[in-house]
Order: C-alpha cells, then sequence, then structure tokens
C-alpha cells in the first residue's frame, strides 16, 4: 500500500534495529512502583556503605549499578510523575 | 553487645525483583533508546542485566547500545547473552549476526543469517520487521 508523500517515516526507516527491542513492559506503570523502587534504592545505598570497600569488587560493582539505575528512574519519575 | 552479622555476598546480590517490575525499567531504558538519549539508557539498562541477568531484552537493548558506541566487541557479547537466555530467539541471532558481519567475520554471520532464514521459511517467524532486516542483513551479507 502507497504511504502518503508527507506522512511522517516509518520507526523501521528511521532505526531499523531500534524496532526489534521487543516491548515488555509500561513505563506508565512505573509510578506505582515508587515506594518500592525508593525502596530499594535506600536499602542499596545502606548496603554500599556497608560493605565498603572490604567486599569483592563484582559485588560493589553490580551495587553500583544498581543504585545508579534505581536513582535514574526515581529522578525520571520526580520529573515525569504521571509516567511521561 | 552482638555486632551485626557480616553478610556473604551472595545473600547480598539475592535480592529479586518480580518479572513486571523488570518489564517496567526495561520499557523505560527502551523509552530513553527511542529518544536518542544513550546514556540515560545505558544506566538503566545495565542495571537490568545486572539484577535480572536472565532477560533477554535487556542484552538486545545492551546490544543496540553498543553498536550506537561502537563497541563491535562489547555488542557481540551482549548479543550472545541474549542467545544464552532465549536461544530461539530470531531477534538476537540476528543481532548477532549483524554484529558479526559488523566484525568481519562472515562464517559466523552467514551461519546465524541462515539460522534465521530458516526460521522464516518454516513460518515461525512472521514478524513483518523481523524479515524486512534479515533480508537488508543479507543482502548486506551476499555483497561481501
Amino acid at each position: 500500500m502507497k504511504r502518503p508523500l508527507y506522512s511522517s517515516p516509518e520507526p523501521f526507516s528511521l532505526a531499523p534495529l531500534l524496532v526489534l527491542l521487543p516491548v515488555r513492559g509500561k513505563i506508565g506503570k512505573l509510578e506505582a512502583l515508587t515506594s518500592s523502587l525508593f525502596a530499594r534504592f535506600e536499602k542499596v545505598s545502606a548496603l554500599r556503605r556497608e560493605i565498603g570497600e572490604d567486599a569483592e569488587r563484582e559485588v560493589v560493582r553490580r551495587l553500583a549499578a544498581e543504585e545508579a539505575m534505581l536513582k535514574q528512574v526515581l529522578d525520571w519519575l520526580a520529573v515525569n510523575p504521571e509516567g511521561q | 553487645m552482638d555486632l551485626p552479622r557480616k553478610r556473604s555476598p551472595s545473600e547480598i546480590l539475592r535480592r529479586g525483583y518480580s518479572d513486571e517490575e523488570i518489564a517496567h525499567l526495561y520499557e523505560l531504558g527502551r523509552f530513553f533508546l527511542e529518544n536518542g538519549d544513550i546514556r540515560r539508557a545505558e544506566i538503566i539498562i545495565t542495571g537490568i542485566t545486572e539484577v535480572a541477568p536472565d532477560f533477554a531484552p535487556a542484552w538486545l537493548a545492551m546490544s543496540y547500545i553498543h553498536i550506537q558506541g561502537r563497541n563491535t566487541d562489547g555488542a557481540i557479547f551482549a548479543a550472545r547473552q541474549a542467545l544464552r537466555v532465549n536461544p530461539g530467539s530470531a531477534e538476537a541471532t540476528l543481532f548477532l549476526a549483524t554484529c558479526l558481519l559488523t566484525s568481519g567475520d562472515l562464517n559466523s554471520a552467514g551461519t546465524y543469517l541462515g539460522e534465521v532464514g530458516e526460521m522464516i521459511e518454516s513460518g515461525s517467524v512472521d514478524d513483518a520487521n523481523i524479515v524486512r532486516f534479515y533480508r537488508a542483513q543479507l543482502a548486506r551479507f551476499q555483497s561481501r
């Protein structure tokens, strides 16, 4: 089927690999998880302080990645309380 | 007074997220990717691969992030992880074939492209975007 000349380009033609990433959840549902995500963030931050530099490097790296992820989500939720 | 018991590394890391939580977190990472915000997406996706290493879509997203950063080795590693978690995934196989083509490993790329071709021919894969992307990569492979 022909597309109108001035229609916006389809997503595949802009970023074909991105279109292959499956859709699994809804960012609008994150707002309802704010409290539990915040609790997790506090727990992970406390854990990082508790273990300090004594723990295995792998553990420290994982906790840092999780803490950064949770901070990023909470920052985004603070700016986008409605989920978008 | 008893001192607090020191936690073992496995105890520290064993704090599960629900499948639903992981799916919504991943969706935020994908949202950042769609908007071209690779840095924020990488923070989210890296976190997911650490807390849920068996969630294949996050490895695909990680492969995409590495492709954007022109880190072919990282992209191949992430695509292999996606395929490890989900061996029959046409998306993961295509990601891996694409990265291998970029790296110049034509033999391996051809093998994985062949697998996707068989999935399409057998009818087990009929997603139009996958078929289009497969054809594009096949043309790329044949032009080498």
